[in-house]
């Protein structure tokens, strides 16, 4: 029978000879093993006298388990070295980029016509289409604005024949609007329209509107108001300064102007905003009841407001764009500048 | 159009903070700015203002002692002053002479132009200070002569009591923000409004003489008017002045004049400029000597019949077009512009001054036709009110009384069959309240009472119901509704006053509409896969478009390369592919635009597409890898779209720029919903792409009616797959998709078929592998089978003449 003291020496000693798994291995296996010095002693347990048999029992199980603790500690030790050394033959530069791995992006117009649409849609405005190719009837005379009216001057016209023209506002949604949807309703429709003029940085023939309606009972300016204020701020954040003064479309009755404090300047004044420190963003106003007449909507019962946003204008003061023409001749860093 | 504050002043007191007579350069800038914004606020639209008077407190009359010729110049002179003291200085103006009034400019001085005057030497000799033009000193555009005062003006004096309306402020309003307001067009409509718009002013009345005209009983020449004018001639009134002198009007006339924009020239025409001006009522004076015993008659035009106007070009007419005519003669283009030999000249000393109304259609469209716009035209095409013509004539009278005597009048005559009807509106208080959106305690009735009666109505509040005569200055197609009232006591409330009130309204799901939708995904998903978006313009030039006999054409385009609306992406599409290249050869680019055609019957079809576009450097190596690519990235398009599988399908083209072999159409549920392609070496050629580029074309209409995919969970089979390998011989030119169709439908326990690689043998045959997966839904695939299967499989392609490599 062999001493605790006595295994316990051996193993330290075999312990000190160990320096690699393999080495560890064998120890292992000539202690813990199924044919070790443990199981050995184990089985000699029965020529042990009765009192002390428990006790020896217990104290080689005791030794086997730190036997194995042992083990097991310098076997993740060596685990832990081998990772470290497989690591070692390996490594990336993490700061080179794949082929062709620029995100793309998004058009500004398109980003500007989103998030105007994305504000009232959360709203339950209807998102309508509209043709670009319009007939007088629907571009001008339902709209309020009949031939030979002074009015037609505000927007010279693309005439293709047979009383057709390119449409020279979002506004002829409104028609179409109503016809089909009747009152109540909200819509919203963004597009192209076109006008016949010589284009400049801050001019183009083709550009883009996005038109809102709210047609239901006793609609008022109160109201208008909430809307723009929410829209407002949703694009330019809330400290937007606004303010509204009377002017004149055929359209509405009455009809106002929005004007936003000018952004490049603040307010104070600068060659952008003709040194006054406002920007004029927006035509609006109550839907003038000739117009609901034309929509078939009873004017007597309902009311509403209307109203038409430069989306071309608005993307080049949100994101400081100072030529229009860049929008449709932008080269791909410009067009970068919205990834 | 351009307002003087000191005009409009002529008609109301504006309250003392406001009066910039006597007040310095600075203040009268902040008064203008603040005049400008309560004017922008609650009227209409101020683009701009000119401060006039910078120079007045500098200025100094003169009287020149001698004038010497200046002994290094032919042209210049020098020139002795006193103002007090002697000054001589040097002076070009061909007027000098001794003994003359003039107006001095001391060194210092800040000319109207705000340009200052500085100590120079002119060709060697000092000048310190100089004579003004009537130019500089904001009388009028005459710069090409010193400004002579008359001989008993007290010299050294400063100019402000020659000159009390020199300092001024003129306000640019944008025509635009008034074309509903034909009271604007004058003076005295916006010292109307001022009337509202400045507490404790008072508004005056127009004319000084309270004269009533009286109708003659027998006209010497009377004026007719034509059968064929009776709708367009709403009132014509006019008389004839004897004993006229013509010449320059008074110094502060022309000064007006000259400020807000128009010409003094002689105070005949200056008259009618003047009292347009400032009444708003365009006038016209004949010499009454040049017309013949037949008087004035009032006409449509007949056909061809030409004018050679004042305004320096020929007006060809038509029965569409007023005239005035004497003895048949067509003197005038009614109130428009008159004929070179209707007005009058220097020896005229008898007048015929006509104010009249015309049909404002009737004006516009002639304007519009003949292309000749005046400062007439344009506020007769807006109808004006009726009722300011006699008063234009009671004002003309006035106005001669400043370069005669005594001025006196016959022959009047006031054609106005169908005079003015009153005009009444009614509307509830509730209205009001309703449509601005406030309460009655933030706008008491009583309020409303005062500002509409302020504004010229005549108004009777009874039981909460407003009955309004609306004044005769508003009636013509400006006030004719309720709701035109609503924005008259809206613009006088302030519309920044308002508080903003959310709606009550019922919740609805919103719906933004399918191809929307579809629109926005296909972006988004083209975005995320590196794709930059670009827009371009729909009009393009006649050689760019596809199929002429069903496109647009413009009638008036702005420029010839965009005189059609588009048929087509393609070309534009390359062209900027092309441009954008010069910076970037490798690009991944897309746009989705609408395309125009017309219908059988004339209709038109407007269908949104998407052109998406891939261009990669050719490497040497380069297996057309870009083109599997574009071929992913709209798989993963489609698929995020939720749209079944698509097929590819080749097909040869139709267009010559598209490449024959490089084509195919994307086929879902039978219908084609685009085409992938290369483009042909010529067309490459001509555009000079040297990369590799694909294109796709996408009609998104298509999509919408596409029945998306319904997700229903696959289950799996729990019997294992076969895999089989194999590597089949086949021509160069032959698309695996053959060969995969073949493969499919031999068995229905192929499961799954895929192309691991290709190669070429030699020029004629390439090496396709192909993986095969067997599967059985009912039980394993004994060993027998799958040897079976897979012979067949062989077989099948073999009898096809496709055979396993060699």
């Amino acid at each position: 029978m062999i001493t605790l003291e006595q295994i316990k020496q051996d193993f330290q000693k075999e312990w000190q000879g160990m320096h690699s798994l393999a080495d560890m291995e064998k120890i292992k296996i000539a202690f813990l093993g199924k044919k070790g010095i443990i199981a050995d002693q184990m089985k000699l347990l029965r020529d042990v006298p009765a009192a002390d048999r428990a006790q020896r029992g217990q104290d080689l199980n005791r030794l086997k388990q730190e036997i194995t603790d042992k083990i097991t500690e310098q076997n993740n030790r060596f685990l832990e070295q081998e990772e470290e050394k497989l690591m070692d033959k390996q490594w990336l530069d993490i700061s080179l980029e794949s082929a062709y791995n620029l995100a793309g992006a998004l058009h500004p117009v398109t980003h500007m016509r989103r998030k105007l649409e994305d504000v009232f849609l959360s709203m339950g405005f209807q998102l309508l289409k509209g043709n670009h190719v319009e007939t007088e009837y629907y571009n001008f005379e339902a709209l309020n604005i009949p031939k030979d009216h002074p009015a037609r001057d505000m927007q010279d016209t693309f005439y293709l024949g047979e009383n057709r023209l390119l449409r020279t506002h979002t506004s002829s949604i409104q028609i179409h609007g109503m016809k089909k949807l009747g009152a109540p309703l909200r819509v919203i429709g963004s597009g192209k329209v076109f006008r016949c003029e010589r284009v400049d940085a801050s001019h183009e023939s083709c550009f883009h509107q996005l038109e809102g309606m709210l047609v239901d009972e006793d609609i008022s300016l109160a109201h208008l108001k909430y809307f723009i204020d929410t829209y407002t701020k949703a694009v330019f954040g809330s400290n937007t300064k606004m303010r509204l003064r009377p002017a004149y479309f055929p359209f509405v009755e009455p009809g106002l102007e929005l004007d936003l404090n000018c952004m490049l300047c603040g307010g104070k004044g600068c060659s952008a905003c003709k040194q006054t420190g406002w920007i004029e963003v927006m035509g609006c106003g109550l839907v003038h009841p000739n117009v609901l007449q034309a929509g078939d909507v009873d004017s007597k019962k309902y009311s509403g407001f209307a109203f038409g946003i430069g989306v071309d204008r608005f993307a080049m003061m949100a994101y400081g764009i100072k030529d229009i023409r860049l929008l449709y001749n932008g080269g791909i860093p410009f067009i970068q500048s919205f990834a | 159009m351009k307002i003087s504050l000191n005009w409009v002043s002529d008609f109301i007191t504006l309250p003392q903070k406001y009066q910039i007579k006597d007040k310095p350069l600075n203040k009268i800038e902040e008064l203008a700015k603040e005049i400008a914004e309560k004017i922008t606020m609650s009227i209409c639209e101020v683009d701009d203002w000119e401060i006039w008077g910078r120079s007045l407190s500098y200025l100094k009359t003169a009287k020149i002692k001698a004038v010497a010729d200046h002994p290094n110049s032919d042209k210049l002179h020098l020139v002795t002053i006193t103002a007090g003291e002697e000054i001589t200085l040097v002076c070009g103006a061909p007027n000098v002479r001794e003994g003359m009034i003039v107006v001095y400019a001391p060194t210092g001085t800040v000319l109207e132009n705000g340009l200052e005057i500085k100590p120079t030497t002119i060709r060697g000799v000092e000048s310190t200070g100089m004579l003004c033009s009537a130019k500089e000193i904001g009388l009028s555009d005459e710069d090409d002569t010193i400004l002579e005062l008359p001989s008993a003006t007290e010299i050294g004096q400063s100019l402000d009591t020659l000159f009390p309306d020199h300092k001024d402020i003129v306000f640019d309003i944008d025509n635009k923000s008034i074309t509903h307001r034909a009271d604007l067009w004058g003076h005295y409509g916006f010292a109307r409004e001022f009337a509202i718009l400045f507490k404790d002013s008072e508004l005056k009345p127009i004319v000084a003489r309270p004269v009533d005209l009286v109708k003659a009983d027998k006209i010497e020449k009377p004026i007719q008017v034509a059968a064929n004018c009776k709708d367009t001639v709403q009132r014509y009134s006019a008389f004839v002045i004897d004993n006229i002198k013509v010449k320059p009007s008074p110094a502060k006339e022309q000064q007006r004049l000259y400020r807000v924009g128009l010409r003094a020239i002689n105070n005949i025409v200056d008259m009618t400029n003047y009292i347009m001006t400032e009444i708003g009522q365009p006038m016209h004076a004949f010499d009454a000597d040049t017309i013949t015993q037949q008087g004035l008659s009032i006409r449509m035009a007949k056909q061809g019949e030409t004018l050679d106007t004042l305004a320096g070009k020929d007006a060809s007419l038509t029965p569409q077009d007023m005239v005035i005519c004497n003895d048949d003669k067509v003197l005038v283009v009614a109130g428009i512009v008159g004929g070179k030999e209707s007005g009058v000249h220097e020896s005229t000393t008898k007048i015929i001054v006509e104010a009249a109304t015309w049909a404002g259609a009737t004006i516009r469209r002639t304007s519009s036709r003949i292309g000749i716009r005046t400062d007439s035209s344009q506020r007769f095409e807006k109808t004006l009110d009726p009722s300011t013509t006699l008063l234009a004539l009671q004002r003309s009278l006035s106005f001669l009384e400043g370069t005669h005597e005594e001025v006196d009048y016959t022959d009047l005559m006031d054609y106005y069959p169908s005079p003015l009807q009153e005009k009444e509106i009614i509307l509830q208080v509730q209205d009001v309240y309703k449509r601005l959106g406030i309460a009655e305690n933030q706008l008491h009735i009583n309020t409303i009472e005062t500002n509409l009666k302020k504004l010229g109505f005549q108004v009777r509040i009874v039981d909460k119901e407003i009955k309004l005569i609306v004044p005769s200055w508003r009636q013509q197609k400006d006030i004719t509704i309720k709701e035109d009232i609503i924005e008259e006591l809206g613009r006088i409330y302030g519309y920044n006053e308002i508080v903003a009130i959310p709606p009550k309204l019922s919740i609805v799901p919103s719906n933004m509409n399918k191809s929307y939708q579809i629109q926005r995904t296909v972006q988004d998903t083209l975005v995320a896969q590196g794709y930059n978006e670009l827009y371009s313009h729909p009009l393009i030039a006649e050689n760019q478009v596809h199929k002429k006999e069903t496109s647009w054409k413009l009638i008036n385009p702005v420029s010839q390369d965009q005189s059609y609306l588009r048929d087509n992406l393609a070309n534009q599409f390359c062209n900027r592919i092309v441009s954008l290249q010069k910076n970037e050869l490798n690009l991944q680019v897309f746009e989705i635009g609408r395309i125009y055609s017309t219908s059988q019957d004339g209709n038109p079809i407007e269908q949104d597409h998407a052109y998406i576009a891939i261009t990669r450097e050719k490497q040497k190596e380069s297996n057309n890898e870009s083109f599997y690519t574009l071929k992913n990235h709209i798989n993963r398009v489609l698929s995020v779209l939720q749209l079944p599988q698509a097929k590819w399908e080749r097909k040869i083209p139709q267009n010559k720029w598209q490449h024959k072999n490089i084509y195919a159409e994307i086929i879902i549920a039978n219908q084609k919903i685009g085409t992938i392609f290369a483009l042909s070496p010529s067309y490459s050629n001509s555009l000079s792409i040297r990369t590799e580029a694909y294109f796709a074309e996408i009609a998104i209409h298509t999509l919408e009616a596409i029945e998306k995919k319904q997700y229903q969970a696959v289950e799996e089979n729990r019997f294992p797959v076969v895999r089989f390998e194999i590597s089949i011989e086949a021509p160069i030119r032959t698309d695996y998709s053959v060969l995969e169709n073949l493969i499919y439908g031999y068995e229905k326990r192929v499961f799954k078929v895929k192309c691991l690689s290709v190669y070429s043998l030699n020029i004629e045959i390439k090496s396709i592998s192909i993986e095969i997966l067997f599967q059985d839904q009912n039980g394993t695939i004994s060993a027998d089978d799958a040897k079976k299967l897979q012979d067949g499989v062989v077989a099948y392609l073999a009898s096809y003449g496709y055979s396993l490599k060699q």
